[in-house]
């Protein structure tokens, strides 16, 4: 297959959702375009986010161990006091940020 | 601690497109192109007749990652954003039209408390399930954030990415769970790997496939959909189709010239591409395919050519019916068409728009070109092939046609004389005690008689009206005369007898005035015919009768003498219905009444070169929002004409003005003519869409360039700009550009035609190869390399080039020797020689050596249209600066900075040095000070004492920042860029009580920019403001960026930076910005080390944002505000029209 029949395959048939777009474009030479810019939008509106973006705080490692953890009691329900993991009296004082 | 107070405004909003999406973002019909422009957002609806821009949207924050996405079973796309300070945000655009909403869906910054930023930079990449979306801001995380619709948060995690050095990350099509394809680099090369992520475990769970070992160079991935499914691997010199069992290569020729830059898919299932590559070629990428017997889809064969030439792509998306978007960073972005057939150069894209970029600015200069007292900026823009200069005005320009050598011109008219004649043929031009008739013939222009007209008396209107017939007033009548047979139809004289004093008419209507007689007559076919006349208390100044909409005019403007009002009367009886007084005793000297786009104005100038305007109700006639402007000195005309379809109004005066719609405001664009007293729109066959103009002592019939506020002019180079100076005495610039050739049989070779390949003259250092005379002493010359350069090979040619300020044709081009890269240049005087040098300052650069060992500064004079090399010195470093400094010459020179004079003999000796630095990068002067700015150690002010011959450091600001660019603001005050996009001001406080706290600069202020400043320079792009200012700023400095912005800071006074604070910070209250940052945030200090609040800095962007805001909010934010109108300390309650005033007055510093 030659090359002019390869990109005239490529360009027959180009995707068109509206076949009006840009039919309507008067090709007199290319036009150049300075300061055409959209107007400037200034919200003022204030529509609350239905949600919020955070990242969870907990190590890598320790979610893995947790996660591992949880596989094993899960499979081995009888090896570890469950009293254990409901026990709320840690040690460790929780991270406030 | 003593804080400086600064202003700083974008004058030139950024420019390189960094990033676009296709998608149905307004609408679930409508496709819409978004732009990423730093940190501006630009939305476009595809129509009909091309790209309608919609909303530009400002993000608080530099745009890293733009992307589109659905939910499963949405009709409509979300727009998902992260900036370089990690906020991340989802989008969608509510409602339509003037109502349209961006909402922030869900928002929240991203950013981690440790990490390492991502050495190969932000990657973002979305699901094509939209299950979740994957980010790599740190080394060795993946960040997974779950689009889970319900949830009012979303709870993104990190995921260990063990892969070293990655260069891509895609997801994959058709993956029951989510599955990345990635690419990565280790010792043994670079591999291709998929990773499927678990969303239970949090975690990658399993590696589908991989390739291990793929081209050396590959980039980039691009997944496929279904039904082929796995993913393009993009390198330097091939293309690998890879789904996990199956592959397929090629190498195609066309790809070895460059680098693929981006791409884009053009249909849904994925087998046709678009390629970008950084020379410029658009490629098609075709994934043939064939369905095998048991039903599977295969890709047969993988198809690439070239389709055409465009500008070097940063990003490139399909539209539609063939239609592309090239969005670039180094040149102008594209709006192209895809043709089935080549054209007659065999390629396949034809342009239809270009979108100007001046990014990056990598320097510039502020030059009064026309001695008019305003500056234009002349910047070193683009890269490569697309390297050019722009000339940067403010205001309009008039580009010349057509002069005639007249004065004493009253007043101008353009007619269309005969019956069929569809151009204006004739200007009537009213002289003091006669009229002259011009015929335009073609392009000649000659005086002539015209029939039915009076010559020997001034002309007070003509026009062509309703009935092919034409009019002519004259103090004594008004005149009827036949277009085409030109007899005189009728005339018509005041009952009273009175000579007419002011006349304004239109179409079919003319209001006339015999000192406070007022006349209103109806022209009909043959005839006119008074419909009204009045007594006005005091004598009619002037009048017009311009029609509001289509049709005759409902209303007529007046202004009258001694008690100086403006008036609307009703038509047609002439009853007031508004009458408004103008405070003072300058007599009115033109009314208009204009619209724009349906907005209404009472315009009236007045004798002292003052402007009031009105909103006008069409309906009622009633006037409201009283404003002044001070235009010009002299009495002023106003005329309203259309260019290229836009409503403008034309005000003649010593500082001619345009005045036009955009943006909802009213702009005030200055014109570059010294002085205009009449004009006429005039549109003559040979003349389309001018303008007859009337000066002091000539007629003028010139176009007037595009209305916008900037003007921008392109001088294509073809290479690289890099530094610029301008010479006055030479009326040239000299300007540093590189260009890149190759290395092929005959030696090294241009790789296509440039500026310095084409210049009219040409010279060169040394010849080619050797690199210094081998006489020379020192270092430098037994550690340049002595091996030949590899066939293939890029070299980086260094020039000079000497550019007219005129016509900015190369007038010479000098070559500097191979691996000499010209760093800077300056033009100043040298001791007590007189003529003006070009001095340029080198650096030897060898692959090997970290830092240049040896460099050159050269010092040339350009005369007579020849340059000559006048001295050289060798230095043992790379000149990085060069500063001419009372007539000595200051030069950064690797961790030095050197003085050296200029012997009798035209040499250079150096008289001193300061040592104390990492790189002397920049230098700027003032008097006996010189600041140094740093590559990592900010900035240090020394002093030149002239009895001892040495330097001493005075202060220094501590702290580790790395600069991009320094100014000198005033002799305490000192501004720097860094290079994490930051501006601060250091002062030093000579009067501190310590040494220590003396040699300590202060921290006096700081903002962020999000963008990096390559070049600081005193200057503005405005006259200087004439009479009535409301805002006390001193001095401009403007400054050029990366993303092709320029902005511009000025001082003020403490009290009205109190003032502007407080109008900020109301403003913040008011203006809810897309993605929820916080301005406060947006606008801190921030590096790798640091977040300070930002201080000393008012946010001109957002106070300037208080124009745009509808008028209840407007009085929302100035509710409570206290103003100090007259300075004294007496504080009152503002008022929405005297802060208007003000935010008016500040952006009319740019």
């Amino acid at each position: 297959m030659s090359c002019q029949s390869v990109v005239n395959d490529f360009l027959s048939g180009l995707p068109s959702k509206h076949p009006d777009n840009f039919q309507k474009w008067v090709m007199d030479g290319p036009k150049s375009n300075v300061t055409r810019r959209p107007a400037s939008y200034v919200p003022t509106k204030d529509i609350p986010a239905q949600q919020v973006i955070v990242t969870e705080k907990t190590n890598i490692l320790l979610r893995y161990l947790h996660q591992q953890f949880d596989k094993k009691s899960g499979k081995h329900g009888s090896k570890r006091d469950s009293s254990v993991l409901e026990d709320d009296t840690s040690r460790k004082r929780s991270r406030f940020e | 601690m003593s804080t400086a107070h600064h202003y700083i405004v974008t004058a030139h909003k950024p420019t390189a497109v960094t990033s676009c999406v296709t998608g149905n973002f307004t609408s679930p019909l409508d496709i819409n192109l978004i732009l990423a422009k730093n940190t501006r957002l630009e939305l476009y609806l595809v129509t009909p007749e091309g790209l309608r821009p919609l909303k530009e949207i400002a993000i608080y924050g530099k745009i890293a990652i733009l992307k589109l996405f659905r939910h499963v079973g949405a009709d409509k796309d979300l727009l998902f954003v992260v900036t370089a300070r990690y906020n991340a945000m989802i989008l969608e655009c509510r409602g339509e039209g003037d109502s349209l909403e961006i909402v922030t869906v869900a928002h929240g910054n991203v950013g981690d408390r440790i990490g390492k930023p991502s050495e190969t930079g932000i990657i973002g990449t979305i699901d094509p399930e939209a299950r979740v979306i994957g980010l790599k801001l740190y080394e060795g995380l993946f960040k997974i954030i779950p689009l889970e619709k319900d949830n009012s948060e979303l709870r993104a995690y990190n995921i260990r990415l063990e892969e070293p050095q990655i260069q891509d990350i895609e997801f994959l099509y058709g993956c029951p769970n989510p599955t990345i394809i990635l690419i990565f680099e280790d010792a043994s090369g670079r591999h291709v790997k998929a990773r499927e992520i678990s969303l239970k475990d949090k975690d990658f769970v399993k590696v589908p496939w991989k390739q291990e070992n793929v081209e050396s160079h590959s980039s980039m991935v691009i997944p496929v959909p279904q039904p082929l499914g796995g993913v393009i691997v993009i390198g330097q010199e091939s293309i690998l189709y890879h789904n996990g069992s199956t592959f397929l290569a090629v190498a195609p020729g066309a790809m070895k010239q460059s680098t693929i830059m981006c791409y884009a898919r053009v249909d849904p299932t994925g087998s046709r591409y678009l390629l970008g590559d950084l020379i410029g070629h658009l490629f098609m990428l075709f994934l043939e395919r064939e369905e095998r017997p048991d039903g599977i889809t295969i890709v047969k064969d993988i198809k690439f050519e070239v389709l055409g030439v465009i500008s070097t792509p940063e990003c490139i998306t399909y539209l539609d019916n063939g239609v592309v978007f090239i969005g670039s960073r180094l040149g102008d972005s594209q709006l192209i068409r895809l043709n089935t057939e080549a054209n007659d150069s065999g390629s396949y894209v034809s342009l239809m728009e270009t979108f100007t970029n001046l990014a990056p600015i990598m320097d510039m200069v502020v030059v009064d070109m026309d001695k008019q007292g305003q500056g234009q900026l002349i910047t070193c823009s683009g890269a490569y092939k697309e390297g050019s200069l722009r000339i940067i005005r403010n205001g309009i320009g008039i580009q010349e046609h057509a002069s005639l050598d007249l004065s004493g011109i009253k007043g101008l008219w353009a007619l269309k004389v005969g019956g069929e004649a569809i151009y204006d043929n004739m200007l009537v031009v009213s002289g003091i005690g006669d009229t002259r008739f011009l015929y335009l013939c073609g392009e000649e222009v000659e005086e002539t008689e015209l029939p039915g007209f009076i010559q020997d008396s001034q002309t007070l209107w003509s026009s062509n009206v309703c009935h092919s017939q034409m009019v002519q007033v004259t103090v004594k009548a008004v005149r009827l005369v036949d277009s085409s047979s030109k007899i005189l139809l009728c005339e018509w004289k005041t009952p009273s007898g009175k000579g007419i004093s002011v006349v304004a008419g239109n179409n079919s209507q003319i209001v006339c005035a015999a000192g406070s007689e007022l006349y209103y007559l109806e022209i009909e076919k043959g005839s006119f015919s008074l419909q009204a006349e009045k007594i006005m208390e005091n004598e009619v100044a002037c009048l017009d009768i311009t029609p509001l909409g289509s049709g005759k005019a409902h209303f007529v403007a007046a202004g009258l003498w001694t008690d100086v009002s403006a008036l609307i009367l009703s038509v047609p009886r002439l009853d007031v219905i508004t009458k408004e007084p103008m405070k003072g005793e300058i007599i009115p000297r033109s009314i208009l009444l204009a619209s724009f786009d349906d907005n209404c104005y009472l315009m009236c100038a007045l004798g002292d070169g003052s402007l009031f305007y009105f909103t006008l109700n069409p309906v009622s006639g009633t006037l409201s929002d009283t404003k002044k402007v001070t235009l010009g000195t002299q009495p002023t005309v106003l005329k309203f004409f259309k260019s290229q379809s836009t409503a403008s109004v034309f005000a003649c005066s010593d500082r001619p003005t345009v005045i036009y719609w955009s943006n909802h405001k009213l702009v005030f664009s200055n014109v570059n003519l010294r002085e205009v007293s009449h004009m006429c729109p005039l549109n003559a066959m040979a003349f389309p869409d001018s303008l007859a103009l009337a000066t002091d002592n000539s007629l003028t019939i010139g176009t007037i360039d595009e209305i916008q506020k900037l003007h921008i002019r392109t001088v294509p180079l073809g290479e690289t700009p890099k530094r610029i100076s301008y010479q006055e005495t030479s009326q040239t610039f000299g300007v540093i550009t590189m260009r890149v050739d190759m290395m092929d049989t005959s030696g090294l070779t241009p790789t296509k035609p440039s500026a310095s390949t084409q210049a009219a003259s040409v010279s060169c250092s040394s010849s080619v190869g050797t690199l210094i005379r081998p006489s020379t002493s020192g270092p430098s010359s037994a550690s340049l390399p002595s091996q030949p350069l590899e066939y293939g090979q890029d070299v980086e040619v260094h020039n000079l080039l000497i550019v007219d300020q005129h016509t900015f044709e190369v007038l010479h081009s000098h070559q500097f020797m191979q691996n000499e890269y010209a760093m800077c240049i300056e033009s100043c005087k040298l001791g007590e020689d007189q003529t003006p040098y070009y001095i340029v300052g080198t650096a030897f650069v060898v692959p090997d050596e970290t830092e240049p060992k040896a460099g050159r500064i050269v010092i040339f004079q350009y005369a007579d249209g020849k340059l000559q090399q006048i001295a050289e010195k060798e230095v043992r470093g790379s000149c990085y600066c060069l500063a001419g400094f009372n007539g000595k010459i200051l030069a950064g020179i690797n961790s030095t900075v050197r003085l050296f004079e200029w012997t009798s003999e035209k040499e250079l000796r150096v008289e001193c040095s300061y040592f104390n630095s990492i790189l002397a990068l920049y230098l700027k002067c003032k008097g006996d000070f010189i600041l140094v700015g740093d590559l990592m150690r900010s900035m240090t002010l020394l002093q030149y004492k002239s009895m001892e011959g040495t330097f001493e450091e005075i202060a220094r600001d501590y702290n580790p920042n790395w600069m991009t660019a320094i100014e000198i603001v005033d002799d305490d005050t000192f501004l720097g860029t860094d290079n994490a996009f930051n501006m601060f001001v250091c002062t030093k406080d000579g009067g501190a009580a310590t040494d220590e706290e003396r040699c300590q600069m202060q921290d006096a202020g700081r903002i962020y920019l999000g963008d990096m400043v390559n070049t600081i320079r005193h200057g503005s792009l405005v006259r200087q403001h004439l009479g009535d200012t409301s805002v006390p700023t001193t001095g401009s400095i403007l400054f050029g960026t990366l993303s092709g912005s320029v902005g511009l800071i000025t001082q003020i006074p403490g009290t009205f930076f109190e003032f502007l604070l407080e109008l900020q910070e109301r403003l913040t209250k008011v203006i809810k910005p897309v993605g929820k940052v916080d301005h406060a945030y947006w606008r801190s200090f921030y590096n790798d080390r640091k977040q300070e609040p930002s201080e000393g800095f008012i946010d001109g962007d957002l106070i300037e944002s208080f124009l745009d805001l509808p008028r209840d909010t407007m009085r929302d934010v100035v509710n409570g505000l206290q103003i100090d109108p007259q300075g004294t300390g007496m504080k009152q309650q503002a008022l929405v029209d005297d802060i208007i005033k003000i935010v008016e007055d500040l952006t009319r510093i740019h």
